[in-house]
């Protein structure tokens, strides 16, 4: 049977495994508050509770063993769901970290490090050198990430993000529209090649992701930020949100190369297949984005419609072969 | 006779062979395991030893192990005779204080949307049971890394298993995919994007593969032949770093545009006027983002650049013609 992403026989295992040094640690809790603190939902915390004290007991989880691991004081429990630990024989501490976690770790603890506000922190490399030990000699810092730690203009972001203080910038969308931004930023991402502010956009009144490389003029401002009910965590990293008024260009690739494509598809859709070729419709807010995707892509995909598209995309490329003649 | 439970949900299986493994200094057997632990003990009852209960054995033994916890099998010649054990100062060997928790959260929030989410869900409910009060604006604004590149998750996954693999990889610059047989032995992110350091078995040589340009499936096709170095993900970054900073173009720009404002924002960027020195990791993978600036910036050197730039634009007005 299958279960929803974070509902996992593994989820389950590890909720079992938290709760036990949780339950310690507070001595006197609650099913509500340790769903609220796991973020999970009641009925998983119910479930839990009753699997650590039933399969703790004597003989339970194995026949033969006399000796009780676990048990909750069931008055209390039958009360009203609060929950005490009577007895708890072993895993009272969280479990380790596996090899992929430390592996994890590991890697961002190094982008963190790239950022001043995490690198002045005494903890940083002690940390990360107790991680290194631990793992011994297994492979654990096989992830890396090179990061440019001189980027101005990540750096100045990064500063404001720190000091909750708005930005002001020059921005050039994909539209190729050009003009002044005051935005509250939150947070930086790294993805497809490239770097990402996601901010509170003044101007249009709502969240927004902005291309590194598309800002100019760069200016932090000593204005606080609005403090906001958004729960920053939970900001989506997607770039491409469909509308109703997008532009649906129709593409051509080797079906063995369409995952060259698979950032800018549409979940769910159907792409037609013939041969080894597939062909596949993308919707485009701009005809400049298709255009840009196609362009770099030479050779392995086209664009078969609408005609209007696939006449820009031979007249920008004509263009610049006519402005690499001219400078031959 | 034992009461006969048939219906043992699989996180109950596995929690039941964690409380029998823990107290036991001695270990126990698989045949002990079978007879006595809830969730094994069921199904042998029934149908005796069998190889689907040797199979869901040795999976749970490899979920355990994956999760971190410390599960270890004793050496003995004849594998039947192994015993399995969970040593509890193993489990509590390391401890974490509230500072390095906080670090270790931001650490994992880095994560919270790539291919290593479960790892960073998994780690999040661990850093959670210590029930600190962590430093909150440390976690939020963590910078987030994204790994949207379909083969980043079996590729890690490989990596920590140690096995070898082969992939469909289209090599820049070339229009067909060839299949590679590599031992993986690093990722690195680098410029944003992801790169896999590998030993490919058919060119015996180390070899650079872009994450984005492995089109289909990884398959793993045995034990890896060439162990990576423990750090080999720090000297992979730090060569690709090396790479970048030797191989330059001279690059006009028309100023004002997309092109010009993302070459001059480029790590490495030396400007003069139009005249933009550019740093890039490999000429076809260059040339095609070049492409994508059309007019807007013109290769005057390397020679080599220019061509492939060129080639590609021809070759995008006959297929659009």
């Amino acid at each position: 049977m299958a279960r929803p992403p974070g509902d996992s026989a593994r989820d389950r295992l590890n909720l079992f495994l938290a709760i036990v040094p949780f339950v310690l640690a507070r001595g006197v809790t609650n099913v509500t508050e340790i769903a609220a603190h796991f973020n999970v939902s009641v009925d998983r915390v119910t479930d839990a509770i009753i699997a650590i004290a039933c399969d703790g007991g004597a003989g339970e989880a194995r026949l033969n063993f006399d000796t009780e691991l676990f048990n909750i004081d069931w008055d209390a429990w039958e009360e009203d769901q609060t929950v005490i630990l009577t007895v708890a024989e072993a895993l009272r501490v969280p479990a380790p970290f596996g090899g992929r976690q430390k592996a994890m770790f590991l890697a961002g603890l190094q982008l963190l490090s790239a950022h001043p506000q995490y690198r002045r922190l005494p903890e940083l490399e002690p940390l990360i050198e107790k991680l290194r030990a631990s793992a011994g000699t297994a492979p654990t810092e096989v992830v890396a990430v090179a990061m440019d730690t001189s980027h101005p203009v990540a750096n100045a972001i990064q500063d404001a993000i720190e000091n909750g203080v708005r930005l002001r910038y020059t921005y050039t969308n994909n539209k190729g529209e050009h003009g002044p931004r005051v935005v509250e930023p939150y947070r930086q991402t790294v993805q497809n090649g490239g770097r990402y502010l996601q901010a509170w956009c003044l101007d249009r009144d709502g969240m927004r992701t902005f291309n590194l490389d598309s800002i100019e003029d760069l200016e932090v401002t000593d204005e606080s930020i609005t403090p906001r009910a958004i729960d920053t965590l939970s900001l989506s990293g997607s770039l491409f949100e469909p509308h109703d008024d997008d532009l649906h260009v129709t593409v051509v690739i080797d079906s063995a190369s369409s995952p060259l494509i698979a950032a800018y598809r549409q979940p769910g859709d159907r792409p037609d297949k013939s041969g080894d070729r597939e062909t596949v419709t993308i919707p485009f807010t701009y005809a400049d984005t298709a255009l840009r995707m196609i362009a770099v892509l030479s050779g392995v995909a086209q664009i078969t419609a609408p005609s209007d598209v696939r006449a820009k995309v031979a007249d920008f490329a004509r263009d610049a072969l006519a402005a690499y003649r001219a400078s031959a | 006779m034992p009461h006969i439970d048939n219906d043992v949900p699989a996180e109950e299986r596995l929690w039941c062979l964690i409380l029998a493994l823990v107290p036991t200094e001695r270990g126990m057997s698989k045949q002990e395991i079978f007879e006595n632990v809830r969730g094994y003990r069921e199904e042998f009852l029934n149908n005796g030893p069998s190889d689907a209960l040797n199979k869901k054995f040795d999976r749970d033994k490899d979920e355990l192990k994956s999760m971190g916890i410390p599960l270890t099998t004793s050496d003995t010649e004849n594998p039947a005779d192994a015993v399995y054990s969970i040593s509890g100062s193993d489990y509590e060997a390391m401890s974490f204080s509230p500072a390095e928790i906080t670090l270790l959260t931001a650490a994992s929030a880095v994560w919270r949307e790539s291919a290593h989410s479960n790892d960073a869900r998994e780690a999040k409910m661990r850093l959670l049971a210590a029930d600190v009060s962590e430093d909150t604006t440390l976690v939020a604004n963590a910078p987030r890394l994204d790994t949207h590149d379909v083969a980043y998750a079996p590729l890690a996954d490989a990596l920590t298993s140690g096995n070898d693999i082969s992939f469909p990889y289209l090599k820049p610059g070339q229009l067909k995919s060839e299949l590679r047989r590599v031992s993986p032995l690093a990722l690195a992110s680098f410029d944003g994007r992801w790169h896999l350091l590998a030993f490919d078995h058919d060119r015996d040589a180390e070899r650079t593969f872009l994450l984005r340009r492995i089109v289909g499936k990884i398959v793993k096709t045995g034990a890896r032949k060439v162990n990576p170095d423990p750090r080999a993900g720090n000297t992979f970054a730090k060569h690709l770093t090396e790479l970048w900073d030797s191989l330059t173009a001279t690059i006009t720009v028309v100023p004002g545009t997309k092109g010009a404002g993302v070459l001059a924002n480029r790590t490495g960027t030396e400007v003069d006027g139009n005249t933009y020195t550019v740093h890039y990791l490999d000429e076809a993978v260059f040339a095609d983002e070049l492409c994508e600036y059309g007019a807007e910036a013109i290769v005057v050197e390397p020679e080599s650049l220019r061509n492939a730039v060129i080639e590609r634009l021809e070759r995008l007005v006959a297929d659009h013609g």
